[in-house]
């Protein structure tokens, strides 16, 4: 269970990084979304990452695919990714979005998209803190029932 | 070898359209492989039916009505899914995609206070498809050539249509070869490419053959164009079309002065009319020009009404 919570964590961590890379490329080097996607993709890693540099080779002029279309072939050939929910859920209504407004929108959809993710992000966080303690608290008091056991 | 109008559109066009779109056009391709070879543009309307340009008139696809998704979906991939990455380019009105085809653009414009503006909720498509007609300035070349064996500087003149972009073009790949027919020797030849029509770049590579040495500066504005190609690229020739107002007469004739030949287009009915305008008179009544082509389509585009000296 807490080794699922922190897997969890970890890519929605990675998720962040990567919706803040995309941001970055879009405002800063205008690259194109594709070519974004992949450097996004590569610079995280993990499940995140994988589905991010698929979106990425899957979409554009050369592919002849919108982002949306790149999203539901990369979800199709990604059968084994190991991703939170909310993360496939987030990207999805995000890439509905993505490549077809201005610098200034695109940026405040990525914003959106990262402010939910940091809400869920936090929400998970906690039930692993309140998971962990309660975990904890179980083992001393099994650890004391065997002292008394054993005395 | 070259392709054929069908083939361009198989391969540069249609991928592009949703997929109803492309069925009913190659569907209409097929039953009018004649037509189809004419095709010069592809015109997407929201709401309206598939409209198809041919020479002198066009065909609407009555049983295909274009809808949003159909332009979102071609919008999507003519801007390589980076909508914010063409903002500026969008500003003129259309871009230029792989082929150096031409897709223009209209929707709802929305002014900005600094007197800017842009362009959102594109609603119609326009592709116009690019061909490139090769060997057209041939046999025009030798009657441009100046006493050192040169080519002259020059002066396109045609009214609009007729062919101006397309000669220049060609001019720009001969001089760029050479032709031993004139002993004229291949050049450095850069362009100033404003509307992005000599060469049609895309991420700043020509799609168009402008010949084996050309630089081009794409959708510069002629008079910067001219001054930063002189500085950092050393050109025998300088191309550029329509020139019009007082910078541009200014570039040239500074380009001139340095020893650097020019070829230029410019509006025009004939070498009366270019005199009427005060900045082509300028140029020619100083010597700047020595040699001029009047272009016309008495016979089609690209008839050639007169080549040689301005007097």
């Amino acid at each position: 269970m807490a080794a699922k919570l922190e897997k969890q964590l970890d890519e929605l961590g990675r998720f962040e990084l990567a919706l803040l890379t995309l941001s970055n490329e879009i405002s800063y080097s205008l690259s194109s979304l594709p070519k974004a996607l992949v450097n996004a993709g590569h610079k995280v890693g993990g499940d995140t990452g994988t589905l991010f540099t698929l979106i990425g080779s899957l979409c554009g002029l050369e592919q002849r695919r919108t982002v949306e279309e790149g999203f539901r072939l990369a979800l199709e050939q990604a059968e084994g990714l190991d991703l939170p929910g909310c993360v496939v859920e987030i990207m999805g209504s995000l890439v509905k979005n993505l490549g077809v407004w201005g610098s200034k929108e695109q940026v405040s959809f990525i914003d959106m998209a990262l402010g939910e993710t940091r809400n869920y992000r936090a929400c998970v966080q906690e039930e692993y803190l309140k998971k962990a303690r309660m975990y904890r608290s179980l083992g001393l008091l099994f650890a004391l029932g065997i002292v008394i056991v054993l005395l | 070898m070259p392709r054929t109008m069908t083939g361009v559109l198989i391969q540069d066009i249609m991928p592009l359209f949703s997929s109803r779109i492309g069925k009913a056009l190659g569907g209409w391709m097929e039953r009018h492989p004649n037509q189809a070879e004419t095709i010069q543009e592809i015109r997407l309307r929201t709401g309206l039916p598939l409209c198809i340009g041919l020479p002198g008139h066009d065909h609407l696809i009555h049983s295909l009505v274009v809808s949003r998704a159909d332009i979102d979906k071609t919008l999507s991939l003519i801007t390589d899914c980076s909508y914010y990455a063409l903002e500026d380019e969008f500003k003129g009105g259309y871009i230029t995609i792989p082929g150096g085809h031409r897709v223009g653009l209209s929707g709802q414009v929305i002014a900005h206070a600094d007197g800017g503006h842009k362009l959102r909720l594109i609603s119609a498509l326009c592709f116009r498809i690019a061909r490139e007609v090769k060997g057209v300035a041939e046999h025009i070349v030798p009657k441009l050539m100046s006493s050192d064996g040169s080519i002259a500087s020059t002066l396109i003149i045609s009214p609009p249509g007729c062919g101006k972009t397309t000669f220049l073009r060609d001019l720009c790949r001969i001089l760029g070869h050479g032709l031993s027919s004139c002993s004229l020797r291949p050049a450095q030849v850069a362009i100033v490419d404003e509307r992005s029509e000599i060469a049609a770049c895309y991420g700043g590579v020509p799609q168009l053959d402008v010949g084996p040495r050309a630089d081009v500066l794409d959708r510069c504005p002629k008079a910067k164009g001219i001054g930063m190609l002189l500085r950092s690229m050393n050109p025998d020739v300088i191309v550029t079309d329509e020139l019009g107002g007082e910078d541009d007469a200014r570039a040239v004739a500074m380009a001139l002065s340095g020893g650097v030949k020019v070829i230029a287009s410019c509006h025009g009915r004939d070498l009366d009319d270019i005199r009427s305008k005060p900045y082509s008179e300028w140029l020619v009544s100083r010597g700047y020009f020595t040699k001029a082509v009047v272009l016309s389509k008495r016979h089609g585009p690209g008839t050639i009404e007169y080549v040689g000296d301005i007097m």
